[in-house]
């Protein structure tokens, strides 16, 4: 499983598929200020990217690849 | 073979065949508008149908006639024969190309130089060629369109990816695409992150809502709703090719790297900005690079590194690292913009700035802009801090806070009297819990920051935009290409319509069993009601049965304009080749017959054409002298007549010398000279079907090879239809085909002959009589009798089958007997007697039966029993 919850922390890792974006949207729907840690991510899928994006929540580490990370930058906590 | 390319094949076919007819309607009219389009769409979708597949040359040489045809199109280039010569030559090899796909699922070896060749040729008659990447020298000027115009969207990428990808790029040149995918993109399988990650040359994107999202919950997770903006430092072409699926989302536009250097941030303008600018402008003109590195990074460190000032320092000091003094122009803009804070025209562009740098009013006018804004956004803040619901002890202190900053921002807008309408709308808002004045008044300091948003975005970015109108090539064309793909059309393999087919014959052959089983249990088991029963049963089947036939028939019916397609195109090269002028007249084509059918004419057809164009219509100076204008003309009409397609190649040339040709059939020794005198001229005029005859002394590449006739009477018979031909000499000729319908289900007629069931095809009986042994007549050893005062020659089937006759010289009486006809010749022909008429499926002799002389297959009856099918021409021809 590429996706892993810790109370308001959403963990991507590997390759997130369009598969996981529905599951993934009916978890946001539960979490206030959802946070990403897309440190581990290998690729995400745009359908996830989008819903990071439409989350409102803060990425606090960003994938390691410049072009997957650029598509985060609005997201990036500020502090 | 790979499902795709399975049907990709006929696809391909179906769009060259669009293209050449197209191409020739072209050549007759080159200003249709709807035609030149059909040819474009149809080359222009087999390119990008053909970039899925292994097959680089094909796409290639048809990207090339898609260009040429492009500026056809838009009038650049006029359609001469030349280039409908070359366009035609280079679609037959595709056409070629998607056989050898076809038979191996490659390409031949030769493909590529060949491609190479025929785009050589087809490129050359570009009017102009778009400017290649690189071609353009770094600085040079370059004549703005509107693909090249920088986007807007350059100023909202964040300042460090500018930078960084205006350091990175290599040359001169960027290209700065946007991509808005579909918003069902996902369904068809695509990423675009994916596809932007892999792209080439990729320096810097940046994704976001093409609108502002919808609330979390509602949004559909498989919805695409972003577009992207993307820099990269690769040509146009690896862009493009890189989205070929996707090019109709794409707004590829090429830039200058320096159009990068947007200074972005609040303009902070002082005295000493202008003193560095006037310091700058010194150092630039003495080239002193030290200096103005010095001054660049003095400055830099004195003021606010949010400002725009900070900004066009830190593109000062990059584009000097990366390109010196090579671009001044563009460094006298950047201190400008220091120095006012707002940034002159790039230089390259052509582009008018409409306002005037004319700073302090401009700064004011900002500055009250950008106060607006933040104003309002605070307002609306507080509007949902009241908003938000709490508990009633709270209420109250928040609405005084939030009173207090309204009040407070509502004077340094617009002093007092905005701050008393906030006072009015709190009241109103505390008496009767209404926050709609509030809201109302809140709204109203908005729409004033709304006004003056544009210029606030505009006036730091300097006036160098011009409108991002990008005229796509394929967008007027995609709405008829989509409106031509809702067709309801379906594709089936013919043998899976085939196998229905056989299985509707099957079924009809076991309906014919039912009344074998009706007269079975009346007679057998004596049941006069069952028998009935099982006959009311099998008139329902049978109308079953024959409705299905029907439909099934109908599915495998074209019209057979798909047969005359090639026509146009044939006439063409063989008159050009001919040095002849000739008009194709196609009447008929909607006219229907089974695909068998039309597949076993089409050769023949193609016979029957070039040999009206050789042999009948004569070159323009004979027909000049013979008094007819110099265009000849070539009719060919499809009808359909009874249960048959009839299909006439007419010309109007020279006709056949009747007495030349007769002359030439005695001298061959197929004729005798008196017989030659007494034959008519119709059969003298079929007499050119004969295998081997030509009128020609030297052969052709053509025809007069003296098998094409034969070819078609041959092919025509075999299909069971007839030929027949009429001439005038002087005045043209006309060959005519008759063809049945469809040729699955055979209706015969069965006969006896000496105690054997047989079954003789319908078509061919004329009529069945009851002879009296007197009405024969003995010529020498042949039978004949009249009937309707026409001698009809009797042939006794027994005899042709060499069966024994003894049982029938004793019997007296009546003879039955069944005119036929074959070809133009009635004969009677003697049999024992008559039998019921059915429908069935005639199977081609198969196994030991195979070869069998004197029948053309068997057929299942309804009792189990095998029925032998007759040939009459061969067995008349084996006599």
């Amino acid at each position: 499983m590429p996706m892993n919850v810790v109370e308001n922390v959403i963990h991507l890792n590997g390759l997130c598929a369009i598969e996981e974006a529905e599951a993934l949207h009916q978890a946001l729907c539960g979490i206030e200020r959802p946070v990403f840690d897309l440190t581990e991510a290998a690729h995400i899928h745009t359908a996830i990217v989008q819903l990071v994006m439409a989350s409102g929540g803060t990425v606090r580490g960003l994938p390691s690849d410049l072009a997957l990370a650029a598509c985060f930058r609005d997201c990036i906590a500020s502090s | 073979m790979n499902a795709l390319l399975a049907q990709f094949i006929p696809e391909a076919r179906d769009l060259l065949e669009q293209a050449g007819t197209g191409m020739l309607a072209l050549e007759q009219d080159s200003t249709s508008q709807t035609v030149i389009n059909d040819v474009f769409r149809a080359v222009h979708t087999l390119k990008g149908s053909s970039g899925l597949f292994d097959v680089a040359p094909l796409t290639h040489l048809v990207h090339a006639a898609e260009d040429l045809l492009a500026d056809v199109r838009i009038g650049e280039i006029a359609l001469t024969s030349d280039i409908v010569d070359r366009l035609l030559d280079s679609l037959d090899l595709v056409g070629r190309w998607i056989d050898a796909l076809e038979a191996r699922e490659t390409l031949p070896t030769d493909a590529e130089a060949d491609m190479t060749e025929r785009v050589a040729v087809l490129r050359g008659w570009l009017a102009h060629r778009p400017a290649i990447v690189g071609d353009v020298a770094a600085g040079a000027a370059v004549t703005p369109s509107l693909e090249s115009a920088a986007p807007e969207w350059l100023a909202e990428l964040p300042e460090s990816d500018r930078l960084s990808a205006f350091m990175a790029a290599s040359g001169a040149r960027l290209l700065a695409w946007s991509f808005s995918p579909e918003e069902n993109c996902f369904f068809r399988g695509d990423d675009p992150v994916a596809m932007l990650r892999h792209g080439p040359g990729l320096l810097t994107l940046r994704a976001h809502p093409r609108e502002a999202f919808p609330s979390f919950e509602t949004l559909d997770p498989l919805a695409c709703l972003l577009r992207f903006e993307v820099l990269s430092d690769a040509s146009r072409e690896a862009i493009e090719e890189h989205m070929r699926y996707v090019a109709d989302a794409i707004d590829v536009r090429e830039i200058d790297a320096r159009e990068l250097a947007i200074p972005t941030g609040k303009p902070a303008a002082g005295p000493v900005s202008r003193d560095f600018a006037c310091l700058a402008r010194q150092h630039l003109a003495a080239r002193d690079r030290v200096a103005l590195d010095r001054s660049v990074a003095a400055l830099l460190t004195m003021i606010a590194p949010e400002s725009l000032q900070a900004s066009a320092l830190r593109w000062c000091k990059a584009q000097l690292e990366r390109d010196g003094f090579e671009s001044l122009a563009n460094l006298e803009r950047l201190i400008a913009a220091v120095e006012t804070g707002i940034l002159p025209p790039y230089a390259g562009k052509t582009a008018e700035s409409k306002r005037e740098p004319t700073a302090p009013m401009q700064e004011d006018s900002d500055e009250t802009a950008n106060h607006r804004k933040y104003v309002y956004r605070i307002a609306v803040e507080q509007i949902k801090v009241l908003e938000t619901p709490t508990r009633p002890a709270v209420v109250q202190g928040r609405l005084e806070s939030t009173t207090v900053i309204l009040k407070k921002l509502a004077r340094t807008i617009d002093g007092g009297n905005a701050a008393n309408a906030v006072d009015e709308a709190v009241a109103m808002f505390r008496a009767s819990g209404d926050m709609q004045p509030l809201r109302v008044l809140i709204e109203s300091w908005g729409a004033g920051a709304a006004t003056v948003r544009k210029d606030d975005l505009a006036a730091p970015i300097g006036a160098a935009k011009t409108a991002p109108l990008v005229i796509q090539e394929a967008s007027s064309t995609e709405p008829l290409a989509e409106s031509r793909a809702v067709q309801r059309v379906l594709r089936v393999d013919q043998s899976k319509i085939d196998a229905i087919m056989n299985l509707v014959a099957e079924l009809i052959v076991a309906k014919n069993g039912l009344s074998y089983l009706a007269s079975r249990a009346e007679k057998v088991h004596g049941s006069r009601a069952a028998s009935r029963e099982i006959k009311e049963q099998f008139t329902v089947i049978d109308r079953i049965t024959q409705g299905l036939q029907v439909g099934v028939m109908s599915v495998r019916m074209m019209p057979v304009g798909q047969v005359f397609q090639r026509f146009p195109r044939l006439v063409r090269d063989i008159a050009r080749k001919l040095g002849k002028k000739i008009e194709l007249v196609i009447e008929g084509e909607d006219t229907e017959a089974d695909k068998n059918v039309l597949e076993s004419l089409s050769d023949p057809l193609i016979h029957m054409v070039r040999n009206s164009l050789d042999h009948g219509v004569e070159t323009p100076d004979e027909r000049r002298a013979a008094g007819k204008p110099e265009q000849g003309v070539v009719h060919i009409t499809a009808h359909q007549e009874n249960d048959n397609v009839v299909i006439e190649v007419r010309d109007d040339g020279k006709g056949i010398d009747l007495g030349a040709v007769k002359a030439k059939a005695v001298q061959r020794g197929s004729l005798t000279t008196e017989k030659a005198e007494q034959i008519s001229d119709e059969e003298a005029a079929n007499l050119v079907f004969a295998p081997g005859f030509s009128m020609k002394s030297e052969v052709s590449e053509l025809s007069g090879r003296g098998v094409g006739m034969d070819v078609v009477r041959s092919a025509v018979i075999k299909a069971g239809g007839e030929v027949t031909l009429r001439t005038k000499f002087g005045v043209g000729t006309s060959v005519t085909v008759r063809l049945p319908l469809t040729m699955a289900v055979t209706r015969i007629v069965t006969i006896e002959c000496h105690g054997r069931i047989f079954g003789i095809p319908m078509d061919l009986v004329v009529e069945t009589v009851r002879l009296h042994r007197a009405q024969i007549h003995r010529i020498k050893s042949a039978e004949t009798f009249v009937l309707r005062e026409a001698i009809i020659p009797l042939l006794r089937l027994a005899d042709a089958m060499g069966l024994s006759q003894t049982e029938h010289e004793s019997r007296d009486g009546d003879e039955a007997v069944m005119v036929v006809r074959l070809g133009r010749d009635r004969i009677g022909l003697v049999v024992d007697g008559f039998r019921e008429r059915m429908e069935v499926i005639v199977k081609p002799l198969e196994g030991v039966l195979e070869g069998m002389p004197g029948f053309s297959g068997t057929a299942l009856l309804g009792d189990g029993g095998v029925l032998l099918i007759i040939d009459l021409q061969e067995m008349l021809r084996c006599q």
